[in-house]
């Protein structure tokens, strides 16, 4: 069990009020960093977290199945509106920090730059934000992965063959035993992901964390945040107890990620005169490429990512063409076998290969073209986010290029066969067949599969508070106690895995707003309250 | 009848399914008594649990045991997990799972999509195998998300199944303890 101030919201028999000097809601990359950074500066710091805790080390069955029920929202398939992509979050302490795969990146240049000049961003130039990520890099163990599985090395061969730019990815992790299991949260424990970091520092340094308590709702009087009200539930997570829990603080963080942060905002029925709230939400949308290669790549082995190719991220310039990186998707059965959806003997032919499975993914930056606006959260009848995400016809281009990009990789790499993951789709012999076969592909929902794990943005910061919801550090345009702390910020998607970019912004912002509350000493350091 | 693209689209998780069987019949006499279960369900329909037993084994093929006592045993397995897993989605994509397995558990529906007013248990694999890819292959995203919904579904009953893993080449997840493996512990 996790050492400290623990309340377990399932297991409550009456209602709870907590007060304290700032309430976080979330406990993922935004919230954990900032609790940590609020608790060291000898704040008081509550913590309210929807998902429970969990020691991963204690799930040695490692089924895919019940983990994706209890450690991510709607089982790692939450769909948009229209069932085109499934949103992937975690939901547990640590949030998507305790589920993804590692793979940290810094916020690529290109992209700060387009935020100072397309939103007004000042203050994000990769000089100012390089202490904050060295930081990170420190603290979370951040270091290149130097031996990759046979998945990730034929991505690299496949991008040296093609001169592709391409390069080890970056892991925070500490005695990583190279299982491949990441994804069920580590088995280990070498994943330095938020619950095995950032929250146990915090409880150690006097926060309090309230698991299984979904926040409903933050009360406003006038322009503050007076208490955020929650409500407990059920050992699964689905119902309410009939508990509520009140937090009170001064100072409120919303750190509970795109989706969450803004239907919090929105149930809360916080001011939004421009009717930004919501708007805006990215999903750096996610399309996969299969192969069949001669020799065995056990895709289900291994660190799941560590190569990463970038050839293709800003080709046609920052708000052209959709851009996309290609990685590596590692492939446990459920996982690998929900990619193409083959019936009865193909399925079986397929399914067969398994251990001679290539499995690429893409990631398409979405947000910097005009044509690119991305979704909007809206809350259902019950409350709850539901991300409408249209898929339009920039979207289907940017899939087919990156199709065709992965099949060229993959049979340069040696694949036998190359398959996009989209049921429409037969496997391809050669390249030149591939190349007129997904030149010609009918790109439809759901028959293509897609998701997301970095669902961005709906909390957009900019400068103007006509276009954004918070500024640079965070701060909340019209409530002035409130900031938001997470990937929900972002005016745009990454074009890299956003972890370590939302756990550097975490620190400048959480930073600063320790120095306005304890006037820059902190409290533990003598500083005024 | 004509859907409009953008009613289907607007129709929520998997297309209101109900709301799409209702303007086909709007007779709810027509269904059939819900089969009664041995097990009760946390969250997995009656509905859903006699369509999903009759899906699965033609999704699969030759992947899952002929008819029979380990044929049996497997899709007991998938049912107690795949009730697992729907009992812990929220609320309103439980109540969408349901209804889709409502609809599909229709008169009509059988009749449309199977050709037949069998009940699933009883329709051949033929007619089903023939509702799958036609409904995955076909025009209308409707039946489409069914499909996809249907095979994912199956892929979370089948394939985290021990029993699953010789047939695919998947050695099963290492057994700990992990301890010294490190790369720098």
């Amino acid at each position: 069990m996790i050492e400290g101030e623990v309340h377990v919201g399932c297991a409550l028999d009456r209602d709870l009020v907590l007060e304290g000097d700032v309430a976080i809601i979330g406990s993922g990359a935004g919230g954990a960093i900032s609790a940590e950074i609020l608790a060291r500066a000898g704040l008081r710091v509550l913590i309210v977290e929807e998902g429970a805790w969990r020691d991963t080390r204690e799930n040695v069955d490692l089924r895919e199945a019940p983990s994706f029920a209890r450690l991510y929202h709607d089982g790692g398939a939450r769909p948009t509106e229209d069932g085109g992509i499934a949103v992937v979050q975690g939901r547990t302490v640590g949030g998507s920090t305790t589920v993804n795969w590692t793979s940290s990146f810094r916020t690529p240049e290109p992209t700060l730059r387009h935020w100072r000049e397309a939103h007004g961003l000042e203050g994000l130039a990769p000089e100012d934000l390089a202490p904050w990520f060295e930081r990170i890099e420190r603290r979370l163990q951040i270091e290149p992965w130097s031996t990759p599985n046979s998945n990730n090395a034929l991505l690299a061969r496949g991008a040296e063959r093609l001169g592709w730019s391409h390069g080890a990815i970056r892991r925070n992790v500490l005695g990583c035993a190279n299982l491949g299991y990441c994804g069920l949260g580590c088995p280990t424990g070498a994943k330095q992901s938020m619950d095995r970091t950032a929250i146990p520092d915090a409880l150690a340094h006097g926060a309090a964390l309230v698991t299984r308590v979904r926040a409903e709702r933050l009360a406003l009087d006038g322009d503050r945040v007076v208490a955020v009200e929650g409500v407990a539930l059920d050992e699964r997570g689905v119902r309410p107890t009939g508990r509520r829990v009140w937090l009170r603080a001064p100072w409120v963080v919303v750190a509970a990620a795109a989706l969450q942060s803004p239907a919090l905002l929105l149930r809360s029925k916080l001011p939004d005169p421009h009717a930004r709230l919501g708007k805006r939400t990215f999903l750096q949308t996610h399309n996969y490429s299969l192969a069949f290669l001669p020799e065995r790549v056990e895709p289900f082995s291994g660190a799941p990512q560590s190569v990463y190719a970038d050839h293709f991220t800003w080709r046609d310039g920052v708000t052209g063409r959709a851009g996309f990186n290609i990685e590596v998707a590692g492939a446990q059965p459920v996982v690998s076998m929900n990619f193409w959806k083959g019936v009865g003997t193909e399925m079986a032919e397929f399914a067969r290969r398994l251990p001679n499975l290539h499995t690429l993914v893409s990631q398409i930056r979405d947000g910097f073209h005009e044509d690119s606006p991305g979704g909007e959260v809206r809350l259902r009848e019950d409350g709850s986010a539901l991300l409408d995400y249209p898929i339009g016809e920039w979207l289907w281009d940017g899939v087919r290029s990156s199709y065709l990009a992965m099949a060229e990789c993959q049979f340069a790499a040696g694949a036998e066969s190359v398959h996009p993951a989209c049921s429409d789709a037969r496997a391809y012999r050669s390249w030149p067949e591939a190349r007129a076969g997904i030149g010609a592909l009918r790109l439809r929902s759901p028959n293509v599969f897609l998701n997301s794990t970095h669902p961005l943005g709906g909390c957009a910061m900019g400068a103007d508070p006509r276009r954004s919801v918070v500024d640079a550090f965070g701060r909340h345009h019209h409530v002035a106690n409130l900031l938001v702390i997470d990937g929900s910020v972002f005016p745009t998607s990454l074009g890299v895995n956003p972890s370590l970019s939302i756990y550097a912004l975490a620190a400048r912002n959480a930073t600063a707003l320790a120095e306005r509350i304890t006037g820059g000493g902190g409290r533990a350091a003598g500083g005024p309250p | 009848m004509r859907v409009s693209r953008r009613g289907l689209l607007r129709a929520g998780l998997l297309g209101s399914a109900a709301v799409w069987a209702g303007a086909v019949l709007a007779c709810a006499r027509c269904r059939s008594a819900p089969p009664s279960t041995a097990t009760p369900r946390a969250a997995l329909s009656a509905a859903g649990e006699e369509i999903l037993r009759a899906v699965i084994p033609v999704a699969l093929g030759p992947l899952l045991a002929a008819a029979g006592p380990e044929r049996e045993q497997a899709l007991d397995a998938g049912m107690l997990a795949l009730d697992d897993y729907l009992a812990h989605l929220s609320l309103p994509l439980q109540a969408e799972a349901a209804r889709v397995f409502d609809t599909l558990e229709l008169l009509p529906a059988r009749l449309l999509l199977l050709g037949t007013a069998q009940r699933w248990r009883d329709a051949s694999p033929a007619a089903i195998e023939r509702f799958l890819r036609s409904a995955r292959d076909g025009r209308l995203l409707l039946l489409r998300r069914m499909a996809a919904f249907l095979q994912s579904m199956t892929v979370l009953a089948w394939f985290d199944q021990p029993a699953a893993w010789k047939g695919i080449g998947y050695p099963g997840p290492p057994l700990g303890p992990w301890a010294g493996k490190g790369n720098a512990a």
